[in-house]
């Protein structure tokens, strides 16, 4: 039997009748896939961006009751506290005008330093029973709500417009993005109850190495929530800095390297930075490397004062990073995090003798959130 | 925004496209039968497309599941500082790393809190 006639003997054959509907279903399918491809593609991913969508605004609304409900222990009972985190969550921030660059650094130090100042006046009006530990870490977990209502808001806003104009421009990089965005939401909504009970998280296992080496000795504040402590590590003085501990605070780490430094008259053979790194795919959680150049995080402020005193001094500045995913960064600290600290503390000890001799003067800091260690 | 539920016309939509496989796949059983291949082919291969067309259809309305956050299991190892007696419990609010916590029951050492770690086998808390 050829093909033709094995076709053509069906019941779906344009010989019978039920083959002729058939096959004008196939056209009409042909033809509607041909001219409304696009559009049926798009209503395809506005369908799962709802989806996702739908999850962001639940974690949203989880992190607004977790911050409600953990104010509540230390609530202000005359002050309406839902209105008061809705209006918190709304917060912005409008960065300094950079057209042009010269001093926009100081600028926008100016702009973080308001912005810090009115989160805290803020934690105290709607819980004015937490203390300082407390208010710090109150203060973190509102700005962990933040982060996430601001997520779904930008989310919603390009679903929106995606939908109200069927782009497919705009529904497809929304599309695109948003495994990486849902990760970093669940990330954040892992930050929620590290925060809310005071636990240490991955972004703190800076401070934390620096607190163990710390551990024991005398502390002086060196700069604002900044605490040092002068340490014979290898036979060299070591001055060990991190963010003031237990509360959940980062302290401005770059005013204190310039402070010592400039105390010592640039006479000091190494800074050594300790933070977390993002790690890549592939890598392995609690993974220790390092290298040159400040190991800093966020809006570049501290980086810069740093990278400016280290300059003028002429000062070696080396970083050991330990590696770790964005979810860990913010969720509480794993295990393989805590066991990296050794490892961290073990190569800081190799720069040292490597690239210092005995009797100099190193500086050791500790970066990251130091929410539940103290020193 | 809530997750839309699914419109009856395309749960209706949805229905009729699997019947109509079931139907198919019972014509391809008959023709199979009967001892006519060919047409046995036919109605399987449309079967298997309007079974997999109503699949696909009630895969993109399906119910998410709920979203939970569940919470971390957190734990804390205290040790003595003397001794190096060691210890582990589940984590209690207002503790903190390098927290003095007590004092040793074998040396009467002072206890410290020396890490507070989330378990290694932890799944993601959403």
């Amino acid at each position: 039997m050829t093909a033709s006639n094995m076709i053509h003997q069906g019941p779906f054959t344009p010989s019978t009748p039920m083959g002729a509907i058939i096959q004008f279903i196939f056209l009409l399918l042909f033809l509607i896939f041909m001219i409304f491809g696009q559009r049926i593609q798009t209503y395809v991913m506005l369908k799962q961006i709802e989806g996702s969508l739908a999850q962001l605004k639940m974690i949203r609304d989880e992190g607004r009751r977790i911050a409600i409900e953990t104010i509540k222990e230390f609530g202000n009972p005359n002050v309406n506290l839902e209105s008061r985190v809705d209006q918190f969550l709304e917060h912005i921030a409008i960065e300094p005008e950079s057209m042009d660059p010269a001093g926009v650094v100081y600028k926008l130090e100016h702009i973080l330093d308001v912005r810090e100042s009115r989160f805290m006046d803020e934690v105290r009006i709607m819980a004015p029973k937490a203390d300082e530990v407390q208010a710090h870490n109150l203060e973190n977990l509102l700005e962990a709500a933040l982060a996430l209502n601001i997520i779904y808001k930008v989310i919603r806003h390009y679903y929106i417009l995606g939908k109200r104009t069927l782009s497919l421009y705009i529904i497809m990089q929304l599309q695109m993005l948003l495994p990486l965005i849902m990760r970093e939401a669940k990330a954040y909504a892992g930050a929620l109850t590290a925060f809310s009970q005071g636990q240490p998280i991955g972004d703190g296992v800076g401070a934390l190495v620096a607190a163990k080496l710390m551990h024991g000795h005398e502390t002086r504040t060196v700069a604002e929530d900044i605490v040092a402590a002068e340490v014979e590590l290898e036979g060299r003085h070591a001055y060990v800095l991190k963010a003031e501990g237990p509360g959940g605070r980062v302290g401005k780490p770059g005013d204190a390297v310039k402070r010592i430094i400039e105390e010592n008259g640039g006479d000091i053979a190494a800074v050594i930075f300790v933070d977390a790194a993002l790690k890549l795919e592939g890598e392995d959680l609690g993974e220790v490397a390092d290298g040159i150049g400040v190991a800093i995080g966020g809006p570049g402020v501290e980086k810069y004062k740093v990278e400016e005193v280290a300059v003028k001094h002429k000062v070696p500045v080396y970083a050991v990073v330990i590696k770790e995913d964005v979810k860990d960064a913010v969720a509480p600290m794993h295990k393989k995090l805590f066991d990296a600290v050794d490892e961290a503390i073990e190569r800081i000890k190799g720069i040292i003798r490597e690239r210092t001799k005995e009797g100099d003067k190193v500086i050791i800091a500790g970066i990251g959130n130091t929410v539940g260690i103290g020193q | 925004m809530e997750a839309k539920r699914a419109s009856l016309l395309y749960v209706a939509i949805v229905a009729s496209t699997f019947l109509i496989s079931v139907v198919l796949v019972y014509l391809a059983f008959q023709s199979y039968v009967n001892g006519r291949l060919e047409e046995a082919n036919y109605y399987a291969m449309w079967a298997i497309s309007s079974a997999a067309i109503s699949i696909l259809m009630l895969y993109q309305v399906r119910r998410r599941p709920k979203l939970v956050i569940k919470p971390y299991h957190v734990m804390t190892a205290i040790s003595c500082e003397h001794c190096g007696f060691k210890t582990v419990r589940d984590f209690q609010k207002g503790d903190y790393v390098f927290q003095h916590v007590g004092k040793c029951p074998k040396c009467d050492g002072e206890l410290v809190i020396t890490s507070i770690y989330r378990s290694e086998e932890e799944e993601e808390p959403t």
